[in-house]
């Protein structure tokens, strides 16, 4: 899901109001797995809107 | 010290076909000279005129560039050149050539430092000695910056920013996963079952090459390069040298001489290579340029330091059910191969083991540090520790049977490790049996002493080709001269481990010739087919397939020619064993390979036969064609007074394949029980402010011959069909299991947990404090 090269989506991410690295180290720096349950609704909610 | 094999033949796989050549004991080809001191390494080439180049380096970890006067130094009477970042061509470079951003690395760079050790400027001059003194004539301006070392630090908000544009300092960053972790978590959870979590740091480790880094570049006015280099890649060499120089490969040749050792440490572009050839350049004039043991220590690379976070969840009954892993590794000032080992140790991190959710989420963090990198194990030691320690804790927390939990759990034949990798062969239930059963046969070991387990399994070739090479991934040619003497070009790279010697083998075989009939030729990019050289265990399996190819196609030409000259009905097949050419179902019915040769290339209107192989993995998963599997054993005692270790034995069971050299496969062992202890008790990098601490072989300490305990092989034979007759990797993965073994044995003879590498004295001894205060205050 994330990773080096990615730029498109760390481009998307940030254009729907999320700082990508901000997210990116909260997925390893708290327990859980909250930065892509973020990501999955992001995602979701944009599906719907197409 | 002594090595013994214990033959075990294991395996329905195991094929019954007998060898001449492969699995006998075999002698390194090049051994008589290195042990006469006929081997010219890099250190030893002279060529005329040659000058002498020596590095000025960083005394800071992190700074801008203000000013470069290098006037007083060129004045000094012997000097001929002084180079800085301003006479390059200022190209960024990195073996991760796919990715633009991974190539972070100006060696001289233009703008600013960071880590010390970086070099700044060269001199040649005609003695070394001239050389070394004008650096002290080089004035460079810095503005010192504020320096970060630590990459929990270097994430911080506020934190220096090392690389421009790089937000948070986060390098690159990979994420495993397969199955619902959180859902199997809560399941388990729900189910009563034992979930525990542990935080680890684990140390780095230099690579400690008898050779340190050294190159000769010798550039002529007809614009041709020639670099004598010790590395473990002629063709990246190759590749890198020209993109830096704005060449053509075409016009670069790289020689590599005999290699003094590379353990992961000497495939990527070093600074030796680079300011040689910058300098010969502009000279046009040989320069030679050869690290001192401290400079190879501040500023080669090293194995990457990590902080593992792991969370487990078994069952009461020792079922893996799920795992999730955090890691922030250490890469220092740049990426280098280090982007590899962050993918290598979250993937190995599972291994050898069938989880049903696995989730690892891996961060490489830049710091102002010396750069980290791939050594030997790519990743994986550090994972096994943390790993296998934790299953061993739950195993007691639980009170289970170790061997057994491990055994229900590993991985098998045919298995597929979700969406990552495919496994063929695999010995590993047979490597815990072998383990468990020498285990028990040593009895009660007395006090503070016990034997601690760790299984592992490792790859045979990396599939990854992140250089962008559009070559194959190895490539052979035979030539067969008149007397039937064989001439094998390779691109593999020898340095040290033997392959040569391997694929000399390989090729007798196939061809059924002896193995002094075969001359190896690697390690010189004009004359050998390019390859992507020694890491990643992968020259037995992929430069063995292509030799083995290779001498296919040149038999094949010379069989053809015995069918017609033999008169022999076209039902019959035909082979050839020691050198002798036959019907195989009448043996007796022949002639000699010698005489056949000599026909052969007659038809063939004089042309010699030559034949060609090559190798790429395809349909292979994302890691590696195939996979070896090991379980050792470690047998360590501790001396409660002074928290020192002793290590008794070492027993390794191993599954690689099909052995192909049982002398080579001892030397393997035995390199990697050093390398691997040293890194479980002795060998650490220690930096205050972001200078080391010990660059030196006095107060860096690695295992002494008269320390290393007694090392013992189980030879669990599989047969791995991608493999060059059933063979895997054996070496490499050797180094994995150590430090965790270690430390079960010392968690076995002192009930202590220990998370931080290495497992020195002290921290023993404050473990050992914690836990009688832990029980005094129950």
């Amino acid at each position: 899901m994330f990773g080096t090269g990615d730029k498109a989506h760390r481009a998307w991410i940030e254009s729907q109001g999320y700082s990508y690295i901000d997210l990116l180290l909260e997925q390893v720096s708290e327990p859980g797995n909250k930065s892509y349950e973020i990501l999955s609704e992001l995602i979701e909610k944009a599906q719907d809107k197409l | 010290m002594s090595t013994e094999i214990k033959e075990l033949k294991y395996s329905t796989f195991k094929t019954n076909i007998k060898y001449s050549v492969i699995n006998t004991k075999v002698h390194n080809v090049d051994g008589i000279a290195k042990v006469t001191g006929r081997a010219q390494y890099t250190f030893d080439i002279k060529l005329p005129g040659m000058l002498y180049g020596k590095i000025l380096r960083s005394p800071h970890p992190h700074a801008k560039i203000i000013n470069i006067d290098v006037s007083k130094a060129m004045e000094l009477p012997g000097v001929k050149a002084v180079v800085t970042g301003k006479d390059t061509l200022g190209i960024k470079q990195g073996i991760w050539r796919r990715y633009e951003e991974l190539c972070d690395e100006q060696i001289l760079p233009l703008e600013k430092v960071r880590y010390i050790g970086e070099p700044v400027a060269a001199v040649a001059a005609v003695t070394e000695e001239i050389a070394e003194a004008a650096l002290d004539l080089i004035d460079v301006e810095y503005e010192v910056l504020p320096a970060v070392y630590e990459p929990l630090d270097a994430i911080k908000k506020d934190a220096p920013v090392i690389h421009e544009g790089v937000e948070r300092n986060v390098n690159v960053t990979r994420h495993i996963e397969w199955g619902d972790v959180d859902e199997a978590f809560a399941e388990a959870e729900k189910n009563g079952g034992y979930i525990r979590e542990d935080w680890f740091r684990c140390s780095g480790q230099h690579h400690m090459c008898m050779e340190t880094r050294a190159a000769v570049s010798s550039y002529t006015p007809e614009g041709k390069l020639t670099v004598w280099a010790s590395t473990q890649s002629a063709y990246y060499t190759q590749a890198l040298i020209a993109g830096v120089l704005g060449m053509r490969e075409g016009d670069v040749r790289v020689i590599a001489t005999y290699v003094g050792g590379g353990f992961g440490g000497k495939f990527e572009l070093d600074a030796a290579m680079f300011c040689s050839a910058v300098l010969s350049k502009k000279l046009c004039k040989p320069v030679k340029i050869v690290f001192t043991r401290e400079e190879d220590f501040i500023a080669s690379k090293r194995r990457t330091p990590m902080y593992y976070y792991v969370r487990t969840a078994m069952s009461r009954d020792g079922m893996l059910l799920a795992r999730e892993s955090r890691m922030f590794s250490n890469g220092g000032a740049y990426t280098g191969m280090g982007a590899t080992a962050l993918y290598l140790s979250g993937f190995f991190h599972s291994f050898p083991y069938k989880w049903k959710a696995y989730r690892y989420d891996g961060y490489r963090v830049y710091t102002n540090t010396m750069p980290s990198t791939s050594m030997r194990g790519f990743g994986a030691p550090q994972a096994m520790f943390c790993s296998e320690q934790q299953i061993e804790w739950m195993c007691a927390d639980l009170g289970l049977d170790p061997y057994e939990v491990r055994r229900k759990n590993a991985h098998t034949e045919c298995y597929e490790v979700p969406g990552q990798a495919f496994i063929q062969s695999c010995g590993m239930t047979e490597c815990i049996d072998k383990i468990e059963e020498w285990a028990k046969s040593k009895g009660d070991l007395g006090p503070n002493r016990a034997i601690g387990i760790s299984s592992c399994g490792f790859m045979s070739g990396g599939i990854f080709n992140w250089f962008d090479s559009p070559y194959s991934f190895s490539s052979a040619v035979v030539t067969i001269n008149i007397d039937g003497t064989v001439e094998l070009y390779v691109g593999c790279q020898d340095i040290g481990q033997g392959s040569n010697t391997t694929l000399a083998i390989i090729a007798a075989e196939t061809l059924g010739v002896k193995i002094e009939d075969i001359k190896v030729h690697s390690g010189d990019t004009e004359h050998c087919p390019a390859d992507l050289g020694a890491w990643g265990s992968r020259q037995t399996l992929m430069g063995g397939n292509a030799v083995k190819m290779a001498c296919e196609d040149a038999k094949k030409q010379l069989l053809e020619f015995a069918y017609a000259e033999m008169g022999l009905n076209i039902v019959y097949d035909l082979d050839i064993k020691d050198r002798w050419v036959h019907v195989i179902a009448r043996p007796e019915r022949g002639m000699k390979y010698e005489d056949l040769v000599k026909k052969a290339i007659r038809a063939k209107d004089g042309q010699r036969i030559v034949g060609r192989g090559y190798y790429t993995p395809h349909r292979k998963g994302m890691i590696s064609p195939a996979y070896s599997y090991m379980m050792q054993a470690v047998d360590a005692e501790v001396d409660p007074e002074t928290g020192k270790i002793k290590v008794h034995e070492i027993m390794t069971a191993h599954d690689c394949g099909q052995p192909i050299n049982p002398l080579g496969l001892v030397g393997q062992l035995e390199g990697a029980a050093s390398m691997a202890l040293g890194y479980a008790y002795l060998e650490d990098l220690p930096t205050d402010e972001g200078k080391l601490l010990n660059p030196n072989l006095v107060d860096y300490k690695v295992i002494k011959a008269p320390e290393m305990p007694k090392t013992g092989m189980i030879d669990i034979e599989t047969y791995e069909a991608e493999g060059p007759y059933g063979a895997k990797e054996a070496g490499e993965g050797l180094t994995n299991p150590t430090a965790a073994a270690l430390g079960n044995a010392i968690f076995h003879a002192m009930g202590i947990q220990m998370k931080e590498l290495p497992l020195t004295p002290e921290r023993i001894l404050k473990a050992l404090k914690e836990k009688k205060e832990k029980e005094a205050n129950k």
